[in-house]
């Protein structure tokens, strides 16, 4: 059965979310009302760990596209990191790489 | 791959018995020797595809709700092919979105109709006595 896992931090500018499992039509609303609630709160930047995503659709895509484009609006930034090979590969495929800022490592996303 | 795979599921309009069948369908393809790459592309389009007709294609009045499922191959071609019945939905005929204005926008949906477009390499869609039948074909020669 579909699910998601959502775990989230405060690093100093930063909010971490950690997410698992599957990013689909059934979860991406509840990543949606997750993400709107940390919109209005976020200092400067939010970070979106993938580390253990197993699956992606539409959806879940169309969720952070949305929210890329919010927190701009607002100055702030989203930044992906730790892609799972699987993801990274269907984002690249895509064409979508290089519409989010996107980083390898965790660590990575705190720096930039 | 053998021409000899045959996969057929008949799915109830869900999404947890959706998420059930893409888990299914992908360990099918790779346990027969699908490159896992091209196997999740089958995966995405397949569910891309089937939670369109969930969340926006209700069955006809006492037609099957149930969205019957091929996967075959035919000449180093995956073949996936979906039945449902409901209204006609060709979505070869949609326009595919602008994916730069898209994320200007930050919209939300839309992305699924260009994901099986840039996946897959044939696309057919048929209509006839309430049935529809959208068939999907790729390259599996580098599995």
């Amino acid at each position: 059965m579909a699910s998601l896992h959502y775990t989230r931090e405060k690093r100093g500018n930063a909010v971490i979310v950690h997410i698992g499992g599957s990013l689909d039509a059934k979860t991406a609303p509840t990543l949606d009302k997750k993400l709107g609630d940390e919109a209005a709160m976020l200092p400067a930047k939010l970070i979106i760990s993938m580390k253990k995503l197993e699956y992606i659709a539409s959806a879940g895509m169309g969720t952070l596209i949305n929210y890329n484009e919010i927190l701009s609006k607002q100055g702030k930034k989203l930044i992906l990191c730790d892609l799972p090979e699987k993801v990274a590969k269907i984002i690249k495929m895509l064409g979508f790489i290089n519409f989010f800022t996107i980083h390898k490592t965790l660590d990575d996303a705190e720096n930039e | 791959m053998s021409n000899q795979l045959f996969l057929e599921s008949d799915i109830d309009r869900n999404l947890d018995e959706l998420d059930s069948f893409r888990e299914h369908l992908l360990s099918y393809l790779i346990d027969n020797g699908m490159n896992p790459e091209t196997a999740s592309h089958f995966e995405l389009c397949a569910y891309e595809v089937i939670a369109n007709i969930i969340e926006h294609t209700p069955p006809f009045s006492g037609s099957t709700p149930l969205i019957h499922v091929t996967f075959s191959v035919d000449k180093e071609t995956g073949i996936l092919t979906i039945n449902y019945h409901g209204p006609e939905f060709d979505l070869t005929k949609r326009p595919l979105p602008d994916i730069p204005s898209h994320f200007d926008k930050g919209l939300k949906r839309g992305l699924g109709i260009y994901i099986i477009h840039k996946l897959m390499e044939e696309i057919w869609y048929k209509h006839k006595d309430g049935n529809n039948r959208l068939t999907m074909k790729k390259s599996i020669s580098e599995s």
